[in-house]
């Protein structure tokens, strides 16, 4: 470690700022976890009262357990192809000397900056012409739409970040352009790959308009819910919902760790993967 | 039979050219899915009621139009300055990590995305009530003798409004930073250049594209901003979301709706164009 | 000039080509085509969702199934949806509620049929609740609502003109609808004589308090602020308050005064059961089925029958049983259908500024 920054910075002033940072960013959620074991009819911190009973009401209720499904079946494909489209767009304008490059850049962030409601009433006919009302495809290519611009910005970055000369110089020693990807590019590129997918997912996640314009009528999805009750009266179990989703967050996040670290010294046992080892010193 | 330095340079160019390709299953896909439904709506701007400017008069006009479209883009650049300046020292800590600990920390600063936006703003609400765990902690510490009002108003909107966008802030800085050799510190560290000018010079130029794309990232999401700031803005607080949702979900003025959207994505199309022209200048020296 | 009739070409171009998918897509769903139809397989209506559906299904949804062996969809009934498959002539919903003053901006854009009065028994209406192209299904009201830990008995504003003469905190909904007719009550004008509204004189009302208003924007948002003394006193829905009162939670409320809001069911224009469409909508309008939902929620029923089956201890609560009706007012939702757009722009001006 010696060589960077660190070691000057008063580490003492870092570590505060950084469990600051970290109590700010759960805050809410350590608040949203009590109050869904609230013995009350209606959000309340701290909650008064102990019961299970919001979580038994989750258990019977199959709405909230099939809108729970649906969101999780429309956001992991929808990610998906964001993922697929959002980097190959990010590797063709940042390593293809395209001529429009800036331009192209715009063009592909542009869903992002058109509200989605607006999206939905463009999209909406064009779904309908190409027969893809069908289940959940409309709507997975809608957030897959909005989701494209986070892979693609997130890859970019991730691209910018080393000189090309690595993958010329793979490439010079003969490697075949998929080759030269699989193990130059894309172990430098994963991190942005993977942040720009759990950002598209997150965005599929918690979105709204296009889903309601995009399934069929008996669809529901938790946005929908939760935006229900938020016109007519929140009760704790939006936060027993929340809860649940935060704990297979958490759950799913840490057998990732685990099962990332055993594939990760895997790689690092292979030659190849000696790049991404050179590029962090 | 070519020489060895010519087919390198074949190689080249078909390696840009061939990257070049991959650009068309992503762009046939934004045709389709976004350019088409796009130019349906700015078509319905022109067209609905009647044919005609009269929409885009309206929002150049003297309503409330203009006046929304521009806190809109105001609180979008707060927030993404704000994001800026929490995310980059917490991204420059987590990236220096390795192995678990990295995991631990990536796992803490992603789990606020599963958290409905919806539901961490009435989380907020209840934090920052004048009966809220903010106040009663002010009080228990003697710092305030009366419950202060926090809502609605400007710390509680803009608290909530960096607590949702930070991850998309701070993704991209860690994945950026990450990939910086740090062999060109420790030789700057030789050359014997002090800490500041090891992180001017060196580093934070370095991790411009990064922090390029994740001031993208979040200023062009913010835009989006809906229910946190109608939950816990002022009454000043209108953003161009929630007009646009009204207009086009509650009082079916399809036209007008789509002409705001379609001012909002002109007006920040040539911000960003602007802005990557700034970036450009800037990031791609020392990197290239 | 030139795009718009292309556009309209070919849009018959493809409804004729597309027209086995759109089928297969959408309506396919809902009903056999019209070969074989004695009655439709199932029946689609959308809702606001919520307890409001969960009300609906136990009043009409259920009894109506029982009745004609039609089981119901339901689903979100997301306003600029309807306008949307109406335009695209892709209806997917049979009946839809939709709140009256955007049923009555549906009308006036065309997007709804004309309800079948031959089917629906208009005679045991209330009065005012009977439009060309929407029927009012129940009656909710926006109204006085106090925290009974900050107001002291007695002391809570018996009309607007107190509401505005109050001295706390106090809550508003940040839209014009509403809001501006209280504010315009608060200024003394008479409740019935409320229309057209004077928009200049609503909005220098809401000047005098500007400074102690708190803006709330979402039915969940004002139970919220006024069970945990945000505000002190609000203007709120009697479905938002009447259900923690009831639960324990230190509010109250009247209905003095009260601006009665409404839900409404109609037909889009191209829904694929219009007979079925008006018969249910009959049959929710009977008077038994409303009591059952004027049980389950605090929203009055516009059958006048219906109220007789109720006991004396859930009149009170209902904004349209004779007593309440008497001391409160219909908001005008032709009025908000035609100056919406200029009443809005103002409000939003002025709220910003």
């Amino acid at each position: 470690m010696s060589g960077t920054l660190g070691n000057r910075i008063p580490s003492y002033a870092l570590a505060a700022f950084v469990t600051l940072f970290f109590a700010y960013l759960l805050l809410p959620s350590l608040i949203i976890v009590p109050m869904s074991f609230s013995g009350q009819s209606f959000l309340s911190f701290p909650p008064s009262g102990f019961s299970l009973r919001w979580y038994q009401g989750l258990a019977a209720d199959i709405v909230w357990r099939s809108a729970a499904a649906n969101s999780f079946l429309i956001g992991i494909p929808a990610a998906f192809i964001a993922v697929v489209l959002g980097t190959l767009s990010a590797l063709a304008v940042e390593r293809g000397a395209l001529r429009w490059s800036m331009t192209a850049m715009a063009l592909i962030v542009a869903p992002m900056m058109l509200p989605h409601v607006i999206l939905a009433i463009g999209l909406y006919p064009v779904m309908l012409d190409l027969g893809l009302l069908r289940g959940y495809l409309g709507v997975i290519i809608g957030h897959a739409v909005v989701g494209l611009p986070l892979v693609f910005v997130s890859v970019s970055a991730a691209l910018r970040s080393y000189s090309p000369a690595l993958e010329l110089a793979a490439m010079t020693c003969g490697a075949s352009p998929l080759r030269c990807f699989l193990h130059v590019t894309f172990p430098m590129i994963r991190m942005g790959i993977a942040g720009g997918g759990i950002l598209a997912f997150a965005a599929s996640f918690d979105e709204l308009m296009l889903a309601l314009f995009l399934t069929g009528t008996g669809t529901r999805t938790l946005p929908r819910l939760i935006w229900e009750q938020l016109n007519d009266f929140l009760t704790p179990i939006v936060a027993a919902v929340a809860t649940l989703i935060f704990a297979f967050s958490l759950l799913l996040l840490a057998m990732l760790a685990v099962f990332g670290r055993a594939t990760r010294s895997m790689q690092a046992s292979l030659p190849l993967a000696s790049a991404e080892a050179s590029a962090h010193g | 039979m070519a020489l060895p330095g010519e087919a390198a340079g074949r190689r080249v160019w078909t390696f840009q050219r061939g990257n070049a390709l991959l650009l068309l299953p992503p762009g046939l896909f934004l045709i389709v899915f976004f350019f088409w439904p796009l130019l349906r709506v700015v078509v319905r701007s022109f067209v609905e009621p009647q044919l005609g400017l009269e929409n885009y008069a309206t929002v150049f006009g003297a309503g409330p139009y203009l006046r929304v479209l521009w806190t809109t883009i105001e609180v979008a650049g707060l927030v993404t300055l704000l994001c800026l300046l929490l995310a980059y020292p917490l991204a420059y800590f987590v990236s220096r990590a390795h192995g678990r600990r990295l995991k631990l920390l990536m796992i803490f600063v992603l789990v606020p995305l599963w958290t409905s936006v919806v539901i961490r703003s009435f989380g907020w609400m209840i934090v920052f009530q004048r009966q809220g765990v903010l106040n009663e902690a002010l009080q228990s510490l003697g710092l305030t003798e009366a419950p202060v009002t926090f809502l609605p108003g400007p710390l509680a909107v803009y608290v909530g409004m960096v607590h949702i966008m930070l991850p998309f802030m701070i993704l991209p800085l860690v994945a950026s930073m990450r990939g910086i050799d740090r062999t060109l510190l420790r030789a700057a560290d030789v050359l014997g250049a002090p800490p500041y000018r090891r992180f001017l010079e060196v580093f934070l130029p370095l991790s411009l594209p990064g922090v390029s794309a994740g001031v993208a990232l979040v200023f062009m999401t913010s835009l989006g901003f809906f229910i946190t700031p109608a939950l816990l803005g002022g009454p000043r607080m209108l953003m161009a979301a929630v007009l646009i949702e009204e207009k086009a979900n509650v009082q079916l003025d399809w036209g007008l709706a789509c002409a705001l959207a379609t001012t909002l994505l002109l007006i920040t199309t040539a911000i960003y164009l602007l802005y990557l022209k700034l970036m450009r200048r800037d990031a791609s020296l020392p990197v290239r | 000039m030139t795009s718009s009739k292309r556009g309209r070409a070919t849009r018959i171009d493809r409804r004729t080509l597309i027209k086995s998918a759109a089928a297969v897509a959408a309506v396919g769903m809902v009903a056999k085509p019209n070969l074989i139809r004695a009655k439709p397989a199932q029946m689609v209506i959308s809702t606001g969702g919520g307890a409001l559906d969960d009300a609906y299904k136990a009043a009409y949804f259920g009894p109506w199934t029982t009745k004609t062996g039609i089981p119901i969809t339901t689903g979100p009934n997301t306003g600029a949806k309807l306008k949307a498959m109406v335009e695209q002539k892709a209806v997917e919903w049979d009946v839809s509620q939709q709140p009256a003053e955007l049923a009555a901006t549906m009308a006036k854009q065309g997007l709804l049929e004309p309800l079948d009065y031959s089917i629906i028994d208009k005679s045991k209406l209330i009065k005012g609740v009977a439009f060309d192209h929407f029927v009012m299904c129940d009656i909710a009201a926006y109204h006085i609502a106090w925290n009974t830990k900050l107001v002291k008995a007695g002391s809570e504003p018996k009309d607007w003109p107190a509401f505005w003469a109050y001295s706390g905190r106090r809550g508003l909904w940040k839209r014009p609808y509403q809001t501006m007719e209280v504010a315009l009550m608060g200024d003394g004008v008479d409740k019935d004589k409320l229309y057209p509204l004077d928009i200049d004189r609503a909005l220098k009302s809401l000047a005098k308090i500007k400074s102690n208003i708190y803006w709330w924007e979402r039915g969940a948002q004002v139970a919220q602020i006024l069970i945990d003394g945000e505000v002190e006193i609000t203007a709120a829905w009697n479905g938002r308050i009447a259900d923690p009162k009831k639960s324990g939670a230190p509010v109250d409320f009247h209905l003095n005064e009260a601006l009665l809001v409404a839900d409404a069911f109609v037909v889009p224009k191209g829904a694929p059961n219009k007979k079925e469409s008006m018969e249910f909508i009959a049959f929710a309008l009977s008077a038994e089925p409303q009591s059952v939902f004027a049980q389950r929620l605090p929203y009055g029923p516009v059958n006048g029958d219906a109220l007789k089956l109720l006991s004396k201890e859930t009149l009170a609560t209902l904004p349209s049983a004779e007593e309440n009706l008497k001391r409160s007012t219909f908001l005008d939702v032709n009025w908000w259908a035609d100056n919406g757009e200029r009443a809005e722009s103002a409000f939003n001006k002025w709220i910003t500024g």
